[in-house]
């Protein structure tokens, strides 16, 4: 398949899906009994192993733990409303490094609305319409002592949220999302300056730089995170996660950065 | 509903557990070394018949290859007796066309540049103090007005310009690049102490403007580019405008080379005398003890007595190796922003390269 075609795919594949997640948000307003109603504010800590590779500069995997601090707002009531802010933080390193010099640093925030689709008994599957932001910063001191490279997206895109209700007032969610429009910025591969800008103005203009609209097939990011709710101290809920992170972000030069991540966390309800 | 639910769940746990990223090759697969002709004025030829042993090249060539070794490596050239005899671009075949960053291999154009200043007569000798040539810059310095072009030319300036803690802030000075450099302190009397740094090459560059009316920029288009043919170039200039002395030009490969060749020539490029002869051969000298470095200076070279060569050197593991007594020339040219955990030893590649030299 030609290169445009295949880029006309992805434009109708994505435009499809914004039309019925439309629908969805406009017929889907059935009220959903989600869970104890109300609104409620999450925190949480998450700890795993996250992969990137930045083929900007070179095509080897980062590898290294990954510790993410994780705010929610959650509101239930004709749709279930999500705010989330995640920040992480990540050491990796190559095979051919001894220590963990790279870091990474990441910034997510999204919003979406999720409508009731599907309701048997107790389960529901909700789908909406998600808009987040992301930044995703990272520096290779090995290889890259002089500049920092980034990936950052604004996205609209698609989430679903499945809701099992089990006994004694536990749950089980799973939440799926994914962009289908993304503005993205990516650094140049060829950078004729010594040194990165490290001002506050400096980081704001280059991570924002380039900026570029593309469907899902340039920046894609796919999350899935299962957790499971429990009371605690009778009225209070905990959770305990899994998150899985995939990320591909196409370079302006076509030298894509590639990340991965498997978590465990473990949140509270307040 | 039940098998819907079993099976997404299925779906998604066989697509997270099996989810990975891969190491790709950094090298393109070794394909020998034979260089290319352009039509770019490089005459080709190869080792055996420049008289070398094509075997030890090759040694070095395969070694170059090697996934563990070399692993920023851009591009690796021999010239022999003016001829280009073997070149590789193991990350990618594009990058000899590519400009990048020479790093402190840039002093060593300014140390030409400075020749080129005093054959001209911009300036007046190495031991004429830089204060007599901007004196404002030293008003409010005058513990450094002794402070001449040799001490400059040699990191004897005294002043403590430390590249690991000023390099970046010297990079983004938003002021006079001068000044930056000369508000630091005088650690040593000039003319003491070796201190290698990217502080007063600032100097020489400033100085050369000075007398010039001309960014060392524009005063190396007009008297070394030019001349050289060389016309893919960039170079960057301080946000006062003085042209960076220490670090970033950036050049092909192949011009880089030209550049070298024009040293081992003795200065003179198609029959044109670019700088003087005796200028490169004092420059070239063992003139300071570098101390730790292992090696001696010049005026911005590295000379390597054990070899009777010197060098042009830049972060990343970049190399202008010229060996007169040889004619050969070796130009290796990396990622140039790689620290030097990943350097690698160019030493094991020029061993075999001039060993190979009969």
């Amino acid at each position: 398949m030609a290169a445009g075609e295949s880029a006309a795919m992805y434009r109708v594949h994505a435009i499809a899906v914004l039309i019925v997640l439309l629908c969805v948000s406009v017929y889907g307003r059935d009220t959903v009994e989600t869970a104890h109603g109300g609104s409620d504010h999450v925190i949480g800590l998450r700890f795993g192993m996250n992969e990137m590779k930045e083929e900007n500069l070179v095509p080897l995997v980062h590898t290294g733990f990954i510790v993410t601090l994780n705010y929610e707002y959650r509101s239930e009531g004709s749709c279930f409303q999500r705010i989330l802010l995640d920040l992480d933080y990540s050491r990796l390193e190559t095979v051919r490094e001894s220590s963990p010099l790279t870091a990474q640093l990441g910034l997510r925030a999204s919003y979406s609305r999720v409508f009731g689709l599907i309701e048997d008994g107790s389960f529901n599957l909700l789908i909406g319409p998600a808009v987040g932001i992301s930044f995703a910063g990272a520096y290779f001191p090995n290889w890259d002592d002089s500049h920092t490279y980034w990936a950052t997206t604004y996205s609209l895109g698609a989430t679903s949220m499945a809701l099992w209700r089990l006994e004694n007032g536990t749950r089980l969610l799973g939440w799926l999302s994914f962009p289908l429009l993304s503005l993205y910025s990516r650094p140049d591969p060829v950078r004729q300056y010594k040194l990165d800008d490290i001002s506050v103005g400096g980081f704001a203009r280059d991570w924002n730089s380039n900026l570029q609209a593309g469907f899902w097939n340039q920046a894609f990011f796919f999350r899935f995170s299962a957790e499971y709710q429990f009371p605690v101290f009778g009225t209070k809920m905990q959770a305990v996660s899994y998150s899985f992170g995939y990320s591909r972000v196409e370079g302006s030069g076509g030298n894509p950065v590639f990340q991965i991540s498997h978590q465990i966390g473990l949140s509270v309800l307040l | 509903m039940k098998g819907i639910q079993l099976s997404a769940t299925a779906l998604v746990v066989m697509m997270v557990a099996s989810s990975c990223l891969n190491d790709e090759p950094i090298k393109l697969e070794y394909q020998g070394f034979q260089p290319v002709s352009r039509g770019d004025g490089w005459e080709i030829s190869s080792p055996a018949s420049e008289n070398m042993d094509p075997l030890l090249v090759e040694k070095a060539f395969q070694l170059l290859y090697l996934d563990d070794r070399y692993v920023m490596a851009r591009g690796l050239l021999v010239v022999r007796n003016g001829r280009l005899v073997a070149e590789v671009y193991p990350h990618s075949l594009g990058d000899i066309d590519r400009i990048e960053n020479i790093q402190s291999s840039t002093k060593s154009f300014t140390s030409v540049l400075t020749g080129i200043a005093l054959e001209k007569g911009f300036l007046d000798s190495l031991n004429q103090p830089l204060s007599q040539i901007c004196p404002d810059a030293f008003t409010n310095h005058p513990e450094k007005t002794d402070i001449t072009l040799r001490h400059a030319l040699t990191m004897q300036t005294g002043i403590n310009f430390d590249n690991d803690e000023d390099a970046l802030d010297f990079y983004h000075a938003s002021g006079s690049s001068v000044e930056f450099v000369l508000s630091k302190t005088q650690e040593y009397a000039p003319g003491v102490i070796f201190r290698y740094n990217d502080g007063a090459p600032q100097l020489v560059s400033a100085a050369i403007q000075r007398r010039s009316g001309k960014q060392l920029s524009a005063f190396a288009e007009e008297h070394l580019f030019t001349p050289l043919q060389i016309v893919d170039w960039k170079w960057e200039s301080a946000k006062d405008g003085i042209t960076f002395g220490a670090f970033s030009l950036f050049l092909t490969p192949r011009d880089l080379a030209k550049w070298g060749l024009m040293l081992l020539n003795n200065g003179s490029w198609n029959g044109q005398q670019v700088v003087d002869s005796a200028w490169i051969a004092e420059a070239t000298q063992p003139l300071v003890n570098a101390g730790s470095y292992g090696a001696s200076y010049g005026y911005y070279f590295w000379v390597y007595p054990g070899y009777e060569g010197y060098a042009a050197v830049g972060h990343g593991g970049q190399r202008v190796f010229a060996v007169p007594s040889k004619s050969l020339l070796i130009v290796y040219t990396a990622w140039p922003y790689t620290s030097d955990k990943l350097f690698d030893e160019f030493a094991e590649l020029a061993d075999l390269i001039v060993a190979s030299c009969r």
